[in-house]
């Protein structure tokens, strides 16, 4: 694991000029077991950090190690923080963590971390995403078929991307016959589990404009919600779980990281965001105020959120199809596009590139300096 | 947190045996000081559930605070068992042993009668609705752990 991890930050170094001795801040998201803890990922890459933090063994922290980095920068802790993020998925099965012997995870007191209730036989973090999505597909009464849309467009992608790990073609028949996981999510619907390190380094705007390549600036951002009626893989007011039944009004233009960013969804050039079940692509939109709340689904019809459309959703592929890096692919996207180096998938004029999530996070890459 | 004394009377749910020879006790966690009045209820046929004293509503999962108003003292009630769908979902594998005598089986989401929402797994049926009425029953496993599931209301299920 170490090995590939030194994979990812010797490429971040030779991307950005610097040395190995001028990193001073580490920020791993994924330790132990799944990845490196951030002591044993100094110790074994030779790094010598005055600013060093780790995020739980979980997807959700991309944005907020990246986040977290920008504020160290802020506070001057560090110079040049590398965030690293290296797993592998693949020794736990095809449902991570989750199906390790043991998983104590899924017996916390307040019940596992995607609502796994074992007692119940609520298992697996799509178990969690199926409950949302039933109650969803009711609520807003969406054609669930529609939901195909945001798979074969994702894949679609995937097949112009080489590090894509899921790039034969995908038909509508493909989709529809993929055995149902947890009913109502199919096979398809769900994210592949892969094995990969990702290393970006950050560092303040005025230094950034010395390094060896074209930086990508962090306009603006927001963190992760929870709380009693935050349910983290579903929309509020679903009345899954212990969010209430309600008429749920997102915060959309709203949100904090469009009002500090001083952007609308309208200015956003392309949307990558977390998909570990293709719904989250649909709460992600709605949360955010792309689409409508409920409407979603007929939103992204006709090609509107695939290459050549209005908003290019995750055109790495996603994890649906890239496969699961708990946000580090797109995030590696967002670099690739706002740089104009994403070849047959690039997006014509890509300026402002947003990372966000059905759980509330999100960040705003500017290729211009703010 | 302050817990009142408890009053176990009323609210007798139906007892059924879990199929199989699975044990419950990897699946749940094990009883604690303030969960006590649960499993003592689930033992008596009972699902207690946490009352804030505060604001006289009912949460789940037990916790120190109450969610609605802040409130830290807590009685319990006995669930009346009834409640209705709010979501569902199908498992067609069992991904834990402990569910192959099941398979397949599907999970509710259920708001109960007394406010909080809870999962349970449907028993005798595969076919669930939102908006269906459901009653609590508890499932006896075979190393004496119980836990609560649901039945079609007015079935036996």
């Amino acid at each position: 694991m170490a090995s590939l991890a030194n994979r990812a930050v010797a490429a971040a170094l030779a991307d950005s000029g610097l040395q190995r001795r001028q990193i001073d801040g580490l920020l791993v998201h994924i330790g132990s077991p799944r990845g490196l803890d951030y002591d044993e990922m100094a110790t074994l890459l030779s790094l010598r950090t005055r600013f060093s933090s780790q995020t739980w063994s979980h997807g959700r922290f991309c944005g907020t190690v990246l986040q977290h980095a920008a504020m160290a920068l802020d506070h001057g802790l560090a110079d040049y923080v590398v965030c690293v993020a290296t797993f592998v998925n693949t020794r736990f099965g095809n449902h991570g963590t989750v199906g390790f012997p043991g998983f104590a995870e899924n017996l916390r007191e307040g019940g596992g971390p995607h609502a796994e209730t074992l007692h119940a036989g609520l298992i697996l973090p799509a178990g969690g995403t199926a409950m949302a999505l039933q109650r969803y597909l009711h609520k807003y009464n969406v054609d669930r078929a529609r939901l195909a849309a945001v798979v074969l467009g994702q894949r679609r992608s995937a097949m112009l991307n080489p590090l894509a790990v899921m790039r034969q073609p995908m038909t509508l028949a493909d989709y529809e016959a993929s055995p149902e996981i947890v009913a109502p999510l199919r096979r398809f619907d769900c994210s592949v589990p892969v094995d990969t390190s990702v290393a970006v380094i950050l560092t303040r705007a005025d230094r950034a404009k010395d390094l060896a390549r074209p930086p990508v600036y962090l306009r603006s951002f927001q963190g992760i919600a929870a709380g009693p009626e935050e349910f983290v893989f579903g929309q509020r007011g679903l009345g899954i779980n212990q969010s209430e039944e309600t008429d749920y009004r997102p915060l959309g233009a709203g949100e904090h990281v469009f009002r500090s960013g001083g952007v609308t969804p309208a200015d956003i050039d392309t949307l990558q965001c977390y998909d570990g079940f293709s719904p989250h692509v649909l709460w992600t939109l709605e949360r955010f105020g792309f689409a409508p709340i409920g409407e979603a689904a007929d939103w992204i019809m006709g090609g509107r959120i695939e290459l050549g459309g209005e908003l290019p959703v995750n055109t790495s592929g996603g994890h649906l199809s890239e496969g699961h890096s708990n946000g580090w692919g797109q995030t590696m996207e967002i670099v690739r596009q706002l740089r104009g180096e994403a070849g047959a998938r690039q997006i014509v004029d890509c300026r402002l590139a947003m990372w966000a999530t059905t759980f509330g996070d999100a960040i705003i890459y500017d290729n211009q300096p703010n | 947190m302050t817990t009142s004394p408890t009053d176990l009377s009323g609210g007798v749910l139906p007892v059924r045996p879990y199929p199989g020879q699975a044990a419950l006790e990897r699946l749940v966690i094990p009883p604690s000081g303030s969960t006590r009045v649960y499993h003592v209820g689930l033992a008596a046929g009972r699902l207690m559930l946490q009352r804030c004293c505060a604001c006289g509503r009912c949460r789940i999962p037990m916790a120190p605070v109450c969610p609605y108003c802040d409130g830290e003292e807590v009685d319990w009630i006995a669930a009346s068992g009834q409640g209705h769908v709010v979501s569902f979902v199908h498992y067609t594998r069992a991904h834990l042993p402990e569910f192959e005598a099941v398979v397949p089986y599907t999970v509710l989401c259920v708001q109960l009668a007394e406010g909080p929402r809870m999962f349970g797994r449907l028993v005798g049926s595969d076919a669930a609705q939102i908006g269906q009425d459901v009653a609590v029953i508890i499932e006896q496993w075979a190393d004496g752990g119980r836990a609560p599931a649901f039945v079609g209301s007015g079935g036996e299920g």
